[in-house]
């Protein structure tokens, strides 16, 4: 069996390490070496070793000096010393400087061998589970780190532009001149909110549950369409679905939306000014548990040396239109919580496609 | 002595209001006005800017593509014939104060001011410019 705990014992005497190999290969999976070199060479070929036992007593090498020198190239797995009491100064040195774990007497007894494992094992896990969390807590740091230049940028940048122009429109008594500014003011505003609607969207897809339900898409597409149309007319924009579900499909409904509502929100605002047949077409067809869509434009495009970087929290790949850099991240990480991939081609000046795959759940 | 301006800003609002701040208090001067950083620092490598004895930089930090400390290091790298005739003035909502120190200790860069951009922010530096003009005069 495969999951078993796999554990190495080193000893020069072969008669030791049969007997070893004997007494526990039913409940662990037993490797065992006859030196320090052939211990080494089974510690990199079984990175996933959990427990090591070393006879302190070997030709060259003590125990302790063996585990001293792998502690560097091989943190992860427990390293136990088997030894007699004479050796006692040798152990006290090991467990002082930090290379074993703990130490057993010889002749060993079967319960003892055991607990020690059974207990290296729970340190392991915890071990492992804590550079985990330090992983995850990193990133953390490391985004907020971006929230803190964002919210000088994208929270306060909005704020002062609006109090600039409240101190501008003081000295105004052209009427025009002061419509011109309250629609600056008003984009200033939408800006803001924007930007508090895709804060929730940036928790929602990384802190929440996800709640799995049977979707159909036909309906999705023409909320979509509905929710869309005042945008679609005012702009001028076509905006066409096409869906093909013969099956049933699970996964988050919200998240989904979520997805789609980033990826149509910025096929609106990526248009080209000035252009007569500006078109969004959404795409959706589910086969075989899998659910496809391609949503293009005929938008500005984004240059191909940007495709890596747009989904990044905060990248902006133009200056031309309004955007706070949060939108397509949400994409990825909403689309990573769902098990799906996400795809850019695009041509600048005539359009983009995202070609989006979730597996249904 | 004749003063000009370009403003390199990609928020709409915020140049806006620049523009009307220099009209209003500094008088009809030429202002040229960017939203992309990226052409504003073409239109001044190529010496396309408008004749005048000095010419203020109102520079915001933060813009996509060329933030606005990389457009201080490339402005600095142009030859001196061309950067001599401009200052850099700071104009940004960053709270990032480290960032603000090193960047205001920049040999081209004259001042640094937070946003919001008002009238009397607007008054004060048109005097600091007028009395480093007639002390260097003196």
């Amino acid at each position: 069996m495969s999951d078993k705990l796999k554990i190495l014992y080193i000893d020069d005497e072969p008669d030791n390490l049969t007997g070893f190999k004997a007494t526990f290969r039913t409940q662990y999976r037993i490797f065992t070496a006859e030196n320090a070199g052939q211990a080494t060479e089974l510690l990199q070929k079984n990175p996933d070793i959990r427990v090591v036992f070393c006879d302190q007593r070997m030709p060259g090498k003590t125990g302790a000096e063996f585990f001293a020198e792998i502690k560097g190239a091989f943190p992860l797995p427990i390293r136990i010393l088997i030894t007699a009491f004479a050796d006692i100064e040798a152990v006290i040195s090991a467990i002082n400087l930090g290379n074993i774990f703990r130490y057993i007497r010889k002749p060993w007894i079967e319960q003892d061998i055991i607990s020690a494992i059974e207990e290296g094992n729970k340190f392991y896990v915890a071990n492992s589970l804590l550079s985990v969390k330090n992983d995850e807590l990193q990133k953390a740091y490391t985004e907020l780190d971006k929230f803190a230049y964002s919210v000088s940028h994208d929270l306060r940048g909005p704020l002062t532009g609006i109090l600039g122009a409240i101190d501008v429109a003081r000295e105004m008594s052209d009427i025009n001149e002061l419509r011109d500014l309250l629609v600056l003011m008003e984009k200033s505003v939408f800006k803001l909110e924007d930007y508090i609607a895709s804060m929730h969207d940036y928790y929602s897809s990384r802190r929440g549950e996800l709640k799995i339900s049977d979707i159909d898409f036909n309906m999705v597409a023409e909320e979509l369409k509905d929710f869309y149309r005042i945008y679609t007319t005012t702009n001028k924009i076509s905006f066409q679905t096409v869906v093909r579900q013969p099956e049933a499909f699970r996964s988050d409904e919200l998240m989904i939306k979520m997805i789609l509502n980033n990826l149509v929100t910025n096929a609106i605002k990526y248009q080209k000014r000035n252009f007569e047949n500006k078109c969004i077409d959404l795409n959706i067809s589910v086969y075989d548990g899998l659910a496809t869509f391609l949503i293009s434009d005929t938008g500005i495009g984004i240059p191909e040396s940007h495709f890596d970087e747009i989904f990044n929290l905060f990248s902006r790949a133009t200056s031309l239109r309004a955007g706070s850099g949060i939108g397509l991240y949400n994409v990825k990480s909403g689309l990573l919580k769902l098990g799906g991939k996400i795809e850019v081609s695009s041509v600048l000046g005539e359009g983009t496609v995202f070609k989006l795959i979730i597996p249904s759940k | 002595m004749r003063l000009s301006f370009i403003l390199v800003e990609n928020t709409e609002i915020d140049l806006y209001i620049a523009s009307k701040l220099i009209n209003g208090i500094a008088g009809e001067v030429v202002v040229e006005k960017f939203l992309s950083s990226e052409d504003a620092l073409e239109h001044i490598a190529f010496e396309k800017t408008k004749k005048a004895d000095r010419t203020i930089i109102l520079l915001d930090l933060m813009m996509p593509r060329l933030n606005g400390a990389d457009f201080i290091s490339l402005f600095e790298a142009l030859p001196d014939r061309v950067k001599d005739r401009y200052q850099i003035v700071i104009v940004t909502s960053s709270m990032n104060r480290a960032e603000l120190d090193r960047l205001s200790k920049r040999r081209n860069v004259e001042f640094v001011i937070e946003k919001p951009l008002t009238r009397e922010k607007f008054k004060f530096l048109l005097e600091q410019i007028q009395m480093d003009v007639n002390q260097k005069e003196a």
